[in-house]
C-alpha cells in the first residue's frame, strides 16, 4: 500500500529492518520507552523519537546533520503548536531519547496495545538516507514515519492497513539538497494524523460527538492531500477515515445511552461537511 | 497624534497578597496609561494589574544543540519584539507590557516553571507563583517562541495565546423579529492559542537586529538617535519597570519607577534595514490587533473605559489588515482565520456596529481557512443570520444558512450554542414567505423538532 517513494525508501532500509527485526520482536514486549516528558493518566501523548541514519558514515555529512536538526526543530515546534489547541484531554509531546524504531516490526501487537493504553495517539520516527560513492554523498533524503497508534491497533482487523504513514523529504524531487526542507511551508500531516489518533481513541471510549469532530477534521485535511496526487497509503487512510465517520453514526445510533445530534441531524452516508 | 500623548490614571490593583519584591513592583505602578517591565524572572511572572490588557513576552528559546551563539541574539530579538509590541499598544491606552527573563534558568526549568502554559496559569491564578495576576475580566496576550540556528540562518517560530480572564469569549448578536422579542445568536471563538508560520532570518538581517537592538536598548536624553543615553540593563536581578509618558514619531519617553533604571527617550519602532520589523515579523501586527480587540471588549464590558473607542477599533482593524497583507499565503491557517474573526467581531460589536456585510465576508473567509472548525463555521452562520435579517434576506438565503448550521453541528454535535442557534433560526424563518425562506415548512418543523429533542437530552445530562 506504500507509494513509490515510500517503497523505494523501504527498500533502502530493508536490510537494516531485517537486521533489527529479530531484535525488536524480542525487545518489543519488554522495551522500556524512555521519553523525557512521558506522562500517564488521561493525557494524549505524541512520542517524538530520535531521528537516525540508514547506514554508517552518513552521520558525518554536514548537510545531513543540518537536515536532521532542521527536521527535528520542525517536528518539535509543530507538535508543540498542536498542544495549544483545545482537546478533550490535554495533549503533550514526549521526547523519546534513544528510541529508534526500525520499521513496522518494532510495533508488535502487545507493544501497540501498551501504547494505546497510555493514550499515545501518535509516534514519529525517521531515517535519513543518501547515496555514498567514492566518498561523495548525494541524493540526500529523509523519511518520517507517523505511527497512528489507535489505527494500527485497529489494523489487525482492518484490511486497509493505513496505520503507518510516511512523509518523505524533499517533497519535490527538484529541490536542491541544501534546501531539503522548506520550513516556511505549511505541513498539515502532523495535525491530520493527530486528529485521527484522537478521533479513533474517542470512538473506542464511546464519545461519539467528540470522535466525529476529530475524524471530520482529519477528513477535511486529508481531502487536498489526496486530491493533489497523494500516495496509495494516504488514499487508504482517507477511506479508513470516511468509514470511521460512518461507523461513529452507526455506533451512536445503536447506543441506547446516546441521544445526541448524530441520530437525526447528521447525514449517515457522508457525515463530514 | 494627540491620543498617543494622552496619559490618565487607572486604579491600582492590590487585591493579591504579594512579597517584598512585588511591593516594589506594584505599589507605585500603573498610575500611567501604559507601562513596561523588563527582566522579570520567568518563574515569578508579573503583569500590570491596573492595565486593561497586558502583553507578556517570554524570551525566544534556542532549540539549537549549541545554545551559546544564539543566546544574545535571542535576548536582543525578544527585547525588540517587546519594544515594538509596547509601542504599537500605546494607541490603545490602559495597557502594559512585560518581558520575562530566562537568564539563570536551567533547560529543565524552561520546560516546566517557565513554560508558556505554566506562566499563563500563574498569571491567571490557577497556580501560585505570580508576583501579580491578571484581574478578572481583563485581557492578556502571551507571546513566546523558539529559535533554531543553521549556518547563516535563524528560524523563528512564534506562538500566541490571548484571552480575558474568567470571560467566555463569545460573540452574541441580537436580531430583531417582527413577532417576538429580539433573538440572540451566540458563538464562541475558535482556539485563541496557535502557532504562527515559521520565519527565516538570515545573517544580514541578524546584524540589523543587533543594530536595531542597540538603537532600542538605549534610554536617551532626547528623541534623537545621536543623543547620548544609558543602556537598558537586562540583568534579571535588577528588574527595570517604567511607565510611558509620551510617544512621538517612533520614540517613547519612559519614566523609570523607583530608580529601577534610566528615564528618557527610547526608540521603539525598530526596523530591519529599510523594512519595518512588523513587515518582517507580521505576527507583531497580529499582536497589535489582538491587544486592540481585547481592549475593545474590556471597554464594552465596562471594566476599563476607553476615551476613543471608534479610533481604537479602527487601529486594531488596521493592524489585522496589515498582518494579513504581510503574512499572505505563508501564514498558518489558524492565524489567518483568527485575524479575520477578530476583525469581523470588531465590525459587528459595539453600540455603533460597522458594516454587517463586511463582517459576514470576514467570518466566511475564516470558515474557509479552517473548514474543520465548528466555531468558525458557527460564527459565519450567525453573522449571516444577522446580515440576512437586516437585509430582509436579500443578501443571504435561509436555506444556505441552514446548511451552514448543519455543517457546524456535524463538526461539534454536542455544541449547545449551535443547537440553540438552530432552534432560534428555524423559529425565525418559519413565518417568512415561502419564496424568501426557500425551505418547506415540513422540513423546518422536522429539523426544529430534532434540535429540540437533542437540547432536551442535553438538559437532562
Amino acid at each position: 500500500m506504500l507509494g513509490r517513494r515510500e517503497a523505494s525508501w523501504m527498500a533502502v532500509g530493508a536490510t537494516v529492518a531485517v537486521i533489527f527485526s529479530l531484535l525488536s520482536v524480542q525487545l518489543g514486549e519488554t522495551q522500556t520507552i524512555d521519553c523525557v516528558e512521558s506522562l500517564s493518566g488521561g493525557i494524549y501523548q505524541i512520542y517524538l523519537d530520535e531521528l537516525d541514519y540508514t547506514k554508517e558514515g552518513l552521520q558525518n555529512d554536514p548537510q545531513l546533520q543540518n537536515l536532521m536538526q532542521r527536521l527535528y526543530f520542525k517536528l518539535r515546534t509543530n507538535a508543540k503548536g498542536l498542544t495549544l489547541s483545545s482537546t478533550p484531554v490535554p495533549l503533550a509531546v514526549a521526547l523519546c531519547k534513544g528510541r529508534k524504531p526500525k520499521g513496522e516490526v518494532s510495533f508488535n501487537k502487545r507493544m501497540v496495545e501498551s501504547l494505546d493504553d497510555s493514550d499515545v495517539i501518535l509516534e514519529l520516527w525517521g531515517l535519513l538516507d543518501a547515496k555514498q560513492l567514492d566518498g561523495q554523498v548525494s541524493n540526500r533524503n529523509a523519511s518520517i514515519c507517523f505511527v497512528l497508534i489507535p489505527v494500527l491497533l485497529d489494523e489487525y482487523l482492518n484490511p486497509l492497513q493505513p496505520g503507518l504513514q510516511f512523509v518523505t523529504y524533499p517533497k519535490a524531487p527538484d529541490i536542491a539538497s541544501g534546501e531539503l526542507i522548506n520550513l516556511l511551508e505549511q505541513s498539515l500531516e502532523l495535525e491530520t494524523f493527530a486528529a485521527i489518533g484522537i478521533g479513533v481513541n474517542l470512538l473506542k471510549n464511546k464519545k461519539y460527538d467528540e470522535a466525529m469532530k476529530y475524524i471530520c477534521k482529519a477528513r477535511i485535511l486529508l481531502q487536498p492531500m489526496v486530491a493533489s496526487g497523494g500516495n496509495e497509503s494516504r488514499k487508504a487512510l482517507k477511506d479508513y477515515v470516511e468509514e470511521t465517520a460512518r461507523q461513529i453514526i452507526v455506533k451512536a445510533r445503536g447506543d441506547a445511552n446516546y441521544a445526541g445530534a448524530l441520530i437525526e441531524l447528521v447525514d449517515p452516508v457522508n457525515p463530514c461537511p | 497624534m494627540a491620543i498617543l500623548k494622552s496619559v490618565y490614571a487607572l486604579p491600582l490593583g492590590l487585591a493579591h497578597p504579594i512579597g517584598p519584591i512585588s511591593c516594589l513592583l506594584v505599589l507605585c505602578l500603573f498610575s500611567g496609561a501604559q507601562a513596561g517591565a523588563i527582566g522579570i524572572e520567568c518563574h515569578k511572572p508579573f503583569v500590570w494589574e491596573g492595565a486593561a490588557v497586558n502583553a507578556v513576552i517570554l524570551p525566544y528559546v534556542n532549540m539549537s544543540e549549541d545554545r551559546e551563539p544564539l543566546t544574545r541574539a535571542a535576548e536582543e530579538l525578544t527585547l525588540l519584539v517587546q519594544m515594538n509590541v509596547l509601542f504599537s499598544m500605546l494607541k490603545y491606552s490602559g495597557v502594559g507590557a512585560t518581558v520575562l527573563s530566562v537568564r539563570h534558568v536551567s533547560p529543565k526549568m524552561l520546560e516546566t516553571e517557565c513554560s508558556a502554559e505554566t506562566v499563563m496559569d500563574k498569571l491567571l491564578g490557577k497556580v501560585a507563583g505570580a508576583r501579580a495576576q491578571v484581574p478578572p475580566g481583563k485581557g492578556i496576550v502571551l507571546i513566546w517562541g523558539y529559535l533554531y540556528e543553521e549556518g547563516s540562518d535563524i528560524f523563528i517560530q512564534s506562538y500566541i495565546r490571548f484571552l480575558r480572564r474568567d470571560v467566555d469569549d463569545r460573540l452574541v448578536l441580537k436580531v430583531d423579529t417582527p413577532a417576538h422579542a429580539p433573538l440572540t445568536f451566540a458563538g464562541r471563538m475558535p482556539d485563541q492559542a496557535f502557532a504562527f508560520a515559521p520565519r527565516r532570518v538570515n545573517v544580514d538581517e541578524l546584524k540589523q537586529i543587533g543594530r536595531a537592538f542597540r538603537k532600542s536598548a538605549m534610554v536617551r536624553r532626547a528623541p534623537d538617535i545621536n543623543s547620548e543615553g544609558d543602556e537598558i540593563n537586562l540583568n534579571p536581578d535588577i528588574p527595570f519597570q517604567y511607565r510611558v509618558m509620551e510617544a512621538r514619531n517612533g520614540w517613547m519617553r519612559i519614566e523609570a519607577y523607583e530608580h529601577t533604571g534610566p528615564s528618557g527617550w527610547v526608540h521603539a519602532q525598530s526596523s530591519l534595514g529599510d523594512v519595518p520589523m512588523g513587515r518582517r515579523l507580521p505576527e507583531l501586527f497580529f499582536v497589535e490587533g489582538a491587544v486592540g480587540y481585547l481592549r475593545f471588549r474590556v471597554h464594552l464590558d465596562g471594566i476599563a473605559d476607553h476615551p476613543y473607542v471608534d479610533r481604537m477599533r479602527s487601529y486594531a482593524q488596521r493592524a489585522l489588515a496589515r498582518f494579513a497583507r504581510y503574512s499572505a499565503a505563508a501564514e498558518s491557517a489558524e492565524a489567518g482565520a483568527m485575524a479575520n474573526i477578530l476583525s469581523g467581531s470588531l465590525d459587528i460589536l459595539g453600540e455603533k456596529p460597522l458594516e454587517a456585510a463586511a463582517a459576514n465576508d470576514k467570518f466566511a473567509a475564516a470558515a474557509l481557512s479552517i473548514p474543520y472548525s465548528a466555531a468558525a463555521r458557527n460564527l459565519s452562520a450567525i453573522s449571516s443570520i444577522y446580515l440576512g435579517s437586516q437585509s430582509n434576506w436579500a443578501e443571504v438565503k435561509p436555506a444556505e444558512i441552514s446548511r451552514k448550521l448543519l455543517d457546524s453541528l456535524a463538526l461539534d454535535a454536542g455544541n449547545k450554542d449551535i443547537l440553540t442557534n438552530m432552534e432560534k433560526f428555524y423559529q425565525l424563518i418559519k413565518p417568512l414567505p415561502p419564496a424568501t425562506r426557500q425551505m418547506q415548512p415540513t422540513e423546518i418543523d422536522r429539523k426544529l423538532a430534532a434540535v429540540q429533542r437533542v437540547l432536551g437530552s442535553l438538559e437532562k445530562q
